[in-house]
């Protein structure tokens, strides 16, 4: 029998003035939380955030959303990002907000991926194509991991070099 | 009037992840993690051993992926074995799962797991405090739980003179 089980479970939507929408719900033994975050790209920054404690353990508990505010205009992303968020979300109101917030963050430079995807593919371009253009154009991706590593098997398999 | 202009649009990317803890009929306890993404999808199964939370199993598997070659990458679970859920375990996993020598959605998982574990001891602890009959109970419990617990300004709610522990006198 599971003695603790979570649920994290996060959509995004690109509106037309280029903001991503990510929408976040975490749910588990102790706690219910939702939060929405508004971010600008191609900044990557907050534009809004606001979050809900459904369920939660203190009458503290439900203020810590408020911290929120707070977190507008912090760019997403570089090597201190995470600790500055469990920082200012976490000790400032809750560890598990702080923990759905840096997973809605996470989720926008996929979505922007998916977006550029979703019109390559209508395009009539395939994936290792995409892939190779993905590669040449965002820093972001080269050497993030083994798979899209200069050494790894695939910049050798689509003949990429950086 | 009726509205007929709905400021909705299609869900772009998602991601749902998911992680349990168990115990085990050898003592020993378990996490199993699953992610599935609009580009991935991956599962986690690991066995700590007690008490230090030393994993001593690990596997899992890269099912779908927007790259073929991600699939490969399970091999780079076998560097967790041995590590201790503890204090710099976020750092360690994130360096040696993770990074560009690693995967850090395994890396992710393995942590989204030891989170399950920790969680998993407190649920008792706090399955305890929120069953309070009475508001003297409650009180009580959230007394002795702020007194007893040393995370002063982990969270709002542990924050030095907030309301609550004004309230109770702690």
């Amino acid at each position: 029998m599971f003695e603790f089980t979570r649920s994290k479970t996060i959509g995004t939507e690109k509106r037309e003035d280029g903001i991503f929408l990510v929408h976040g719900f975490l749910d588990d033994n102790v706690y219910t939380i939702e939060l929405d975050l508004e971010v600008k790209t191609p900044e990557f920054t907050i534009a809004g955030a606001r979050g809900n404690m459904k369920r939660y353990t203190t009458p503290e508990c439900p203020k810590a959303p408020s911290i929120l505010n707070d977190a507008v205009g912090i760019r997403i992303g570089g090597a201190d990002f995470e600790t500055k968020i469990k920082k200012l979300v976490g000790r400032g109101g809750c560890r598990h907000l702080a923990d759905l917030f840096i997973e809605c963050c996470n989720a926008v430079f996929p979505a922007l991926i998916q977006t550029q995807w979703k019109e390559a593919r209508s395009n009539g371009i395939n994936k290792d194509d995409f892939i190779k253009g993905l590669v040449n154009k965002e820093p972001k991706i080269r050497d993030r991991c083994i798979t899209y590593s200069r050494e790894g098997e695939l910049a050798k398999r689509l003949g990429v070099s950086w | 009037m009726v509205q007929t202009v709905v400021d909705n649009r299609i869900l772009g990317y998602t991601k749902n992840m998911h992680a349990g803890a168990e115990n085990l009929d050898n003592g020993n306890t378990a996490a199993r993690v699953r992610v599935d993404d609009t580009f991935l999808s991956a599962e986690l199964e690991m066995e700590f051993k007690l008490p230090d939370l030393k994993i001593v199993s690990i596997q899992g598997r890269i099912i779908r992926s927007f790259a073929e070659e991600c699939k490969n990458n399970a091999k780079i679970l076998q560097r967790a074995m041995g590590m201790r859920v503890g204090s710099g375990i976020t750092r360690l996993v994130k360096e040696t799962i993770g990074g560009s020598n690693g995967c850090n959605v395994f890396a992710d998982m393995i942590l989204e797991g030891c989170n399950a574990i920790i969680m998993g001891f407190t649920v008792d602890e706090i399955d305890k405090q929120l069953a309070a009959k009475t508001d003297e109970g409650y009180e009580q419990a959230m007394r002795d739980m702020l007194e007893n617990n040393p995370r002063v300004a982990s969270c709002i709610a542990f924050a030095e003179g907030n309301e609550l522990r004004k309230r109770l006198g702690v």
